[in-house]
């Protein structure tokens, strides 16, 4: 018997209410295979009235009409196993909502969703729909098309639309999971959309599931698109590729807009991004080939960004050379504060050396202000260091290299 | 100019009522007047592998201040900043063209969990008007 998994946790050490227990092995035990089950007891006219019609039916349809025959025909039985399981589901969610909060609700949520598309899923979107709107609705629209996107497509896409639902991110989730088996219907149903927003997020979210399976033909559908959704689409795909072949993504970036293009600046950092994690010196590489330009200044402080956990000291040479100002003294400073985040210690030691290299003031501040949240205690000794009130670390030791 | 609940959505998100939240003294109102950057994001919710950049774009159509030489409109983006439900910092997202009337901006995340996380994002003008808070699911993708 397999027990649901929100039965088997407990959510911050809360115990979990008996009844929540009881509602989850009512629905293991719905759940076992027929096959594995005692032979079932025929439904009797009675039977029935055990669950009460507002949690079979909780969009507010009638309940089924019972059986006229207190012997009913064999596939009768089927109908009123899955109305118990229904509203076994319905219990436990209703249980769930009233003791969990948070991601742990969801999470506890997500299977019974599953169960629940799979026994009648347009009750369970008009549940979803009819939840006060804010951010648990989209979760659970969010779960719930999740689901039903992967069992039935079509169907989730047409409910959608009128349900009151639609948003960004139901467009992007629905669209998404959609594309996976067929790009092609997702991006015919994504032009249907009448919203501007919610058309850019499904078409962005079909490119980054095509792209993932098929880049090329993924690129040539985001190029396209209306210039509104190509940026988005463009930065999918980007992001997508970069996984498996960033020099190729890269190589695809550069031949849309070979000048700078600030509406593809996402898709070019997402691919430094995954380049560089995958083989920063080939970045480095790409990088040094680039002509002087305000292109390659972003892309080196993306660069600098992307590399300061795994290789801090060449970050902050690239970023301490860039041309302009503010990105320069930006981006030392996100490459200190990714240092100190990936590691403390390690930046502690080496920071103050690396200070006697930053000869403009202003990119001392910007690590001082870094610090002032993260470490105050540090910033401190740090600026002590800098003034030469305390010697640096290390440089006064015969062991010093 | 957003309300300052805007800034508190961890106290909606956890299905507090108007009246368990606490009270907050406002601060006194700049004479601009300004709605601030209005946010779109652009990734998708589903992350493969949950790690990746999430980018998207602030739009700021600018504000008018009065004064006895007439009024004047500066639009700008001055910083996007994201936050992770559950986290009270807010960070800030990297900006393509920063103070300019229409920029992206982008952030790189890892996102765990079976029902990844919700994060918030709002975007600050230059003129210090603070745009309404977008929020958005991103779970791990496969």
């Amino acid at each position: 018997m397999k027990i649901p998994a929100f039965a088997r946790r407990r959510v911050a050490g809360i115990p979990l209410p008996s009844i929540l227990i009881a509602a989850a092995v009512l629905i293991a035990l719905r759940s076992v295979p027929p096959s594995s089950k005692k032979p079932a007891e025929p439904p009797t006219a009675t039977a029935p009235q055990d669950v009460s019609p507002s949690l079979v039916s909780p969009a507010g349809s009638p309940p089924a009409a019972l059986p006229s025959s207190t012997q009913p025909a064999p596939s009768d039985r089927k109908p009123a196993s899955s109305e118990a399981r229904r509203a076994s589901i319905k219990a436990a969610i209703q249980e769930i909502l009233s003791t969990l909060q948070g991601d742990a609700r969801l999470e506890s949520l997500s299977p019974l969703l599953a169960e629940w598309i799979e026994l009648d899923a347009p009750a369970a979107a008009a549940w979803a729909a009819a939840l006060p709107a804010g951010p648990f609705r989209s979760d659970a629209v969010g779960e719930l098309l999740l689901h039903w996107a992967a069992a039935d497509p079509e169907k989730a896409a047409a409910w959608l639309p009128g349900s009151g639902s639609l948003d960004p991110e139901s467009a992007s989730t629905l669209a998404g999971k959609w594309a996976i088996s067929d790009p092609a219907k997702a991006a015919s149903w994504a032009a249907s959309l009448s919203n501007q927003a919610d058309r850019t997020a499904a078409r962005a979210a079909i490119a980054s599931s095509w792209a993932a399976r098929d880049p090329l033909n993924a690129a040539a559908w985001a190029q396209s698109l209306d210039p509104s959704d190509f940026p988005a689409a463009a930065t999918a795909v980007a992001d997508a590729w970069s996984r498996s072949a960033p020099a190729r993504a890269a190589a695809w970036l550069t031949s849309l807009s070979p000048e700078p293009n600030p509406a593809l600046e996402a898709a070019a950092g997402t691919v430094v991004q995954h380049w560089t994690e995958q083989n920063p010196g080939a970045v480095s590489q790409w990088l040094n080939a680039m002509p002087e330009s305000p292109q390659k200044d972003s892309a080196a402080s993306l660069f600098a960004l992307a590399a300061a956990p795994v290789a801090p000291t060449d970050a902050m040479l690239w970023a301490s050379s860039l041309a302009d100002d503010t990105l320069r003294r930006d981006t030392v400073a996100g490459v200190c504060e990714r240092w100190y985040d990936a590691a403390p210690d390690e930046f502690k030691a080496q920071i103050p050396a690396q200070l006697d290299l930053l000869e403009e003031s202003a990119l001392r501040h910007g690590i001082y202000e870094m610090l002032y949240e993260k470490d105050p205690e540090f910033r401190l000794t740090l600026l002590k260091i800098a003034d030469g009130d305390i010697p640096t670390p290390g440089a006064d030791s015969p062991d010093a290299q | 100019m957003t309300s300052i609940s805007k800034l508190l959505p961890l106290v909606v998100l956890a299905g507090i009522s108007a009246a368990d939240a606490q009270t907050v003294t406002p601060t006194p109102t700049p004479t601009v007047s300004d709605t601030g950057p209005v946010i779109t994001l652009t990734t998708p919710a589903s992350i493969p592998g949950g790690k990746g950049v999430i980018s998207g774009t602030a739009k700021d159509a600018g504000g008018s201040s009065g004064g006895t030489g007439g009024t004047t409109t500066t639009a700008g983006v001055k910083e996007v900043l994201y936050q992770f439900e559950g986290d009270t910092k807010w960070r800030k997202a990297k900006l393509a063209l920063p103070n300019k009337a229409e920029t992206t901006f982008f952030f790189d995340v890892k996102i765990n969990g079976s029902v990844g996380r919700r994060i918030y994002i709002r975007g600050v003008d230059v003129q210090l008007g603070e745009g309404d808070i977008v929020g958005r699911r991103f779970r791990k993708g496969s």
